[in-house]
């Protein structure tokens, strides 16, 4: 059977039941600023890339070399998944199962699903509330304990709603940490929130200064990922997470 | 000879760029009475820098950066340009009344309200 999906490991990963930080394209590219802040605060090595002929045909320069626009990091227990490209709708169903299956391999405590949850009053709001939700009832209690609001009920459309899927069907405790952001501008003010948030539940020594006082400059750099983002979220009929039920039993 | 769309886009936005011009992140949220615009304007200081023209469908926004940007180390066509303002011109999808427009601009977010233009009865129901 053909893999839709590859990961690659270009270094060797030795880790005890590492967290797995998730930051791909969604609401307010919330998972990515805040992953791509805990690998520049962390100091994380390139340790592998995730590539498929369902992604766009792109490669990446940094430094001169071309580079995968989906990689991974290590530091120590913590792993991440980093993208820096949009992802086409039908990319993502493989894709994450490719992550949740690799993660299983890897022995990990938890897949750690980092993002956003569309406000329209965002303008209003200056320190952006995050909720929580998991595939195990252990890390719901831990939810609640940490002081975050579980999402009891709702859809949740997108990468992060099907790496729950995959989660569950696999058996890999899978956190989501959804912060209050704007839908469709780089929010890394709702990122900060996130990242505290996931602080709660993973032993980070990450500064939140540098990326509170680059938020305009991480905005500017961030527009067109966001453009294209947006566009896939139409696609993908991200709006289903603010509609009533369709049934509600 | 018929180029695709994006070829068209590609052209459009390579000659924004060389004017120093940006098109900023919009979105258009539509309620019953109005619509709300709201525009995503990193790097521009105040209220002051931004000028909004309405007409009944449509919309020009056009604002200064507080300095230039440059993406230094980005591409090799994007980093010989210095972009200095956001400008966007776009049609909304119903009329609205100028005159009753409200704007505030922040965290570098310009709000536009626009009352929905045409008056709604109720009716009573008997």
């Amino acid at each position: 059977m053909r893999e839709d999906v590859s990961i690659v490991e270009v270094e060797s990963i030795a880790a005890k039941n590492p967290a797995l930080l998730c930051g791909l394209p969604d609401v307010g590219l919330v998972g990515i600023i805040s992953v791509s802040h805990i690998i520049k605060e962390l100091g994380m090595n390139e340790v592998g890339y995730i590539d498929s002929e369902l992604f766009p045909p792109l490669v990446v320069f940094h430094q001169g070399e071309p580079t995968y626009p989906i990689r991974i990091f290590q530091k120590e227990e913590i792993l991440a998944v980093f993208s820096e490209t949009a992802l086409p709708p039908e990319s993502l169903y493989p894709l994450t199962k490719m992550i949740v299956s690799w993660a299983k391999e890897k022995g990990v405590s938890m897949v750690v699903s980092l993002g956003g949850i569309g406000v329209p009053n965002r303008i209003d709001i200056d320190e952006p509330k995050v909720y929580g939700a998991s595939s195990t009832q252990e890390l719901r209690e831990r939810v609640l304990q940490n002081g975050i609001s579980l999402m009891e009920e709702g859809f949740l459309v997108g990468p992060y709603g099907l790496i729950a899927k995959h989660s569950k069907a696999l058996k890999v405790p899978n956190l989501i940490l959804l912060a209050e952001s704007f839908p469709n501008y780089p929010d890394p003010g709702a990122a900060a929130s996130a990242v505290e948030a996931l602080k709660k539940f993973v032993p980070l020594p990450v500064d939140m200064k540098s990326l509170r006082d680059r938020s305009e400059e991480i905005r500017m750099n961030a527009r067109e990922l966001m453009r294209k983002t947006a566009e896939h979220m139409q696609k993908m009929g991200k709006s289903q997470e603010y509609e009533l039920p369709l049934m509600y039993v | 000879m018929v180029f695709p769309t994006d070829y068209h886009d590609i052209h459009a936005r390579l000659r924004a760029y060389m004017d120093g011009c940006l098109e900023p992140l919009t979105e258009v949220q539509e309620t019953e009475n109005e619509l709300i615009v709201r525009v995503d304007m990193p790097c521009v200081r105040s209220k002051d820098e931004i000028s909004v023209n309405l007409t009944e469908d449509t919309v020009s926004v056009e604002a200064r950066m507080e300095k230039s940007v440059q993406y230094e180390r980005w591409g090799t066509f994007q980093r010989a340009v210095r972009f200095f303002k956001y400008s966007k011109t776009f049609t909304l999808p119903v009329k609205v009344d100028p005159e009753r427009a409200r704007a505030r601009f922040v965290k570098n977010v310009l709000e536009l309200r626009l009352p929905k233009k045409g008056k709604v009865f109720r009716i009573e129901i008997h």
